[in-house]
């Protein structure tokens, strides 16, 4: 019988700033089905965490595994190929680009090996599904009448709902989600919430970071804590 | 040899300790890179020389030059710079821009002035004198006393008044500065001032040690610039001064022992790699992920 | 007519370097001031394989896209570890080593007097002296290296390239190769400046370093900038600008040191006109909201 490798795990990592230790031998592991919580203070390192396992900072000491990979020195866009979704807390729509530009962006579902990018250069059609992909993607949340408009012209609220959006385009399987909610009223919650829980419901994991503990105790299979630098459970 | 060689390099280094202080300033409380410099910085130098050598107008010269270097500078800004600030915070318009700028000041320089090098009528008969076995002009000295004389006098300003503070959080957060109440237009105005009376001296001194030519402006801009790059972005201009008296330095050794056609290419094969190696500055705040 | 042909020549020469710049620029976000080193190394590239190796002119043509490749890749690593403004100081320091490379390597490049007797394609085992027929060539050449540039902006790559551009954190968050996209797109906008160089060199007969200043470099971002960067059609447009404005101005019959510093001049201040005028500036990056 075949044992599963967890989706994430993350072995005694720790990193330091000016010397001051943001994350000090912090240990999780995180299965397949699950959301695992994540609370704690400004600046308690929740989002250098989320830095770490998607390979934008390398911690000092310790290592990422995932689904039993070890990913600890791989670029961010590797690790993404790995079917892995990021929300950033700033949110990181494309500004200058439009609505359906930026989900087309996801649902091209580009990889990050050199023979995938020389072959881009060289085609000139997009995938025939990502088009309309986009556009059913535009409509669910409720920005195709404004599917041509750049998205420096949002609010906060649906620029969070592209962002989400555009994540869920290129189907991952591990959401790093940090704040997700923010912003957003009780029935686009329910949206996210939805798609967030279709993603784990067919196997796959997400690490969630939210200052609303009524939100993290609603959602989360475990919720822990970060405090000067550990990660304590809940 | 080495003791003539550090000596001849010190009025060098020094001029470039006061050009990127200018530079930095600039930098600093407005994030632009001001490449425009290379046109003002020859244009101040050959006004100074043209009204010194003149019999009448001599006594204009240092009043003059320091004008029209102040007039340029703060020129650039409020013509170009600062309404291009409030259009967009790219930093990349902004340096296009200067580069704009410069194209059209030099051109303006070399239609009125012509693009021979002058030299004041009295450095080739500039007296020196013997120190154990360094041989020292009076040009020299001149050049140094002016330099210094301008930065301890701009320091004494930044630290005498409240101008320091204001133009670091300007150059940190305009925004956040014109909510506190501070006039966003003139606090940058103090800094383009400044910056145009450190390249007033600059320009002189180096007028006095050696003369000046139109073309001579970018290779010091560069020079300028990546001494503001190495500074970081931690001090206004104490980090510039010392990175800049230390390219200085380099350069001044490099024209000591190696073939007057190779130094422009060994200094600046070196600048180039300093800007690639630490293209953020040795000295700059760590900055958060996002930020960068 | 020969005028005319001239004027097409010159078309086929610039047309591809402004574009590549636009390239580089709206695609691999990094505006780069050293465009002119890559026009030049190309230029100097087929000057010394068909001066002093004895090359044909088509056989270097097929090389030269290679050098500049090689020399935009190194500038891709550049671009790559750099922010836009710290990117252009760094090609401006690599211009101005490229002039001083140009100006003392004087075996290789002939020094200040540059390499002269640059010999023309050749048809039918004949130079192609002919106005008309090396337009033609021109105009060939023209056209493969607009056609890898518009290949290079349309479909994912152009995409991928422009989210990479606009934020690369969030391109590499989707899995978007950005720091290779960039790399590949710098290399690709130098190999087609260093061949438009090529052309300059076989049709001038000609290369020496001041040709290929700062000051060169400088008209190239303005012409860039005019059509705006990363558009295709403007940029063939302003290209076009830049080569005509020049032949309008000799209908001033100033002096030609004169006419050269007005020209400078027009066009430092037509970039500034662009930058403070323009709405939707091309170099606009918005401030991200949080």
């Amino acid at each position: 019988m075949t044992v599963e490798e967890p989706a994430i795990v993350c072995s005694e990592l720790a990193k330091a700033f000016n010397g001051v230790r943001v994350l000090e031998s912090v240990t999780l592991e995180i299965q397949a089905g699950e959301i695992i919580g994540i609370i704690g203070a400004n600046g308690a390192g929740k989002t250098v965490l989320l830095d770490i396992v998607s390979g934008f900072l390398r911690p000092d000491r310790g290592e990422v595994r995932i689904r039993g990979k070890r990913v600890t020195n791989l670029p961010p866009e590797s690790i993404a190929d790995l079917s892995v979704g990021r929300l950033f807390q700033n949110l990181r729509i494309f500004e200058a680009m439009t609505v359906g530009e930026n989900l087309l962006v996801g649902t091209c579902r580009l990889r990050c090996g050199w023979g995938s990018v020389a072959r881009s250069f060289l085609g000139i059609a997009i995938p025939s599904g990502a088009c309309a992909q986009s556009t059913e993607l535009a409509r669910a949340i409720r920005l195709f009448d404004r599917f041509d408009d750049a998205g420096r012209h949002f609010s906060v609220g649906q620029r969070r709902l592209l962002a989400i959006a555009r994540m869920l385009a290129r189907r991952p399987e591990i959401l790093l989600l940090d704040e997700p909610l923010a912003g957003l009223d009780e029935q686009w919650a329910c949206w996210v919430v939805q798609n967030l829980r279709s993603v784990v419901e067919a196997g796959g994991s997400a690490i969630f970071i939210d200052h609303d503990i009524d939100a993290v105790k609603a959602y989360c299979t475990r919720i822990y804590r970060l405090d000067e630098g550990r990660l304590e459970s809940c | 040899m080495l003791a003539q060689v550090l000596w001849n390099s010190i009025p060098t280094a020094l001029i470039l300790a006061v050009n990127a202080s200018a530079f930095a300033l600039i930098h600093r409380s407005s994030g632009v890179f001001h490449i425009a410099f290379a046109s003002i910085w020859p244009a101040t130098g050959t006004l100074f020389i043209q009204l010194s050598n003149s019999s009448l107008l001599w006594p204009l010269a240092i009043p003059a030059a320091i004008l029209l270097s102040l007039a340029l500078t703060v020129m650039c800004d409020r013509l170009v710079y600062a309404p291009l600030s409030m259009r967009s915070d790219s930093s990349l318009a902004a340096i296009t821009a200067s580069l704009g700028l410069h194209v059209v000041l030099l051109s303006s320089v070399l239609l009125v002035a012509g693009s021979e090098t002058r030299m004041l009528s009295t450095v080739a008969l500039s007296p020196a004198f013997q120190l154990s076995q360094v041989r020292i002009l009076w040009s020299q000295l001149h050049s140094c006393f002016i330099v210094t004389a301008a930065l301890l006098l701009t320091a004494l300003i930044l630290q005498m008044t409240s101008a320091s503070m204001k133009l670091r959080a300007l150059g940190d957060d305009p925004e956040g500065v014109e909510l506190t109440g501070l006039n966003v237009r003139n606090t940058r105005s103090v800094a383009f001032l400044l910056a145009g009376f450190l390249t007033a001296a600059g320009a002189i001194a180096a007028s006095t040690d050696a003369g000046m030519g139109p073309h001579q402006g970018m290779p010091v801009t560069l020079m300028a610039a990546v001494a503001t790059i190495l500074a970081g972005d931690r001090t206004l201009l104490l980090g510039a001064s010392l990175a800049g008296f230390f390219i200085g330095t380099l350069q001044g050794i490099v024209a000591g022992y190696c073939p007057a056609r190779w130094q422009e290419v060994i200094v600046f094969s070196t600048l180039t790699l300093a800007i690639l190696i630490k293209g953020e500055g040795f000295l700059s705040a760590v900055k958060r992920l996002e930020e960068r | 007519m020969n005028y005319l042909l001239h004027i097409l020549v010159l078309l086929a020469i610039d047309v591809p370097l402004v574009l590549s710049l636009t390239l580089m620029a709206g695609y691999g976000g990094s505006l780069s001031v050293a465009h002119a080193a890559y026009f030049g190394v190309g230029g100097y590239f087929l000057a010394i394989l068909t001066t002093r190796f004895g090359w044909t002119v088509a056989a270097a043509l097929l090389l030269v896209p290679l050098t500049g490749a090689v020399l935009g890749a190194a500038t891709g690593a550049a671009a790559a570890r750099l922010r836009g403004d710290y990117f252009v100081l760094y090609t401006l320091g690599a211009q101005v080593l490229f002039v001083g490379f140009a100006r003392n390597m004087i075996p290789v490049t002939g020094g200040p007097f540059g390499i002269t007797e640059i010999p023309r394609p050749l048809y039918m085992g004949q130079p192609l002296y002919s106005l008309s027929g090396f337009a033609l060539f021109a105009i060939i050449v023209a056209l493969v290296c607009i056609g890898i540039i518009v290949l290079a902006t349309l479909g994912p790559s152009g995409l991928a390239a422009r989210a990479a551009r606009a934020d690369p954190m969030a391109a590499l968050a989707l899995g978007i190769a950005a720091r290779k996209i960039r790399f590949l797109v710098v290399a690709l906008s130098c190999a087609v400046a260093a061949s438009s160089g090529a052309l300059y060199a076989t049709y001038f007969g000609f290369v020496g370093p001041d040709s290929f200043g700062v000051g060169k470099s400088i008209l190239l971002v303005a012409a860039a900038l005019l059509g705006g960067a990363g558009n295709v059609q403007r940029g063939a447009l302003s290209a076009c600008f830049v080569v005509v404005l020049p032949e309008l101005l000799r209908f001033l019959q100033l002096p030609s040191q004169l006419a050269a510093e007005f020209r400078s001049m027009l066009f430092g201040l037509f970039l500034l006109l662009v930058l403070l005028a323009r709405p939707g500036n091309a170099l606009s990056q918005s401030r991200r909201r949080p």
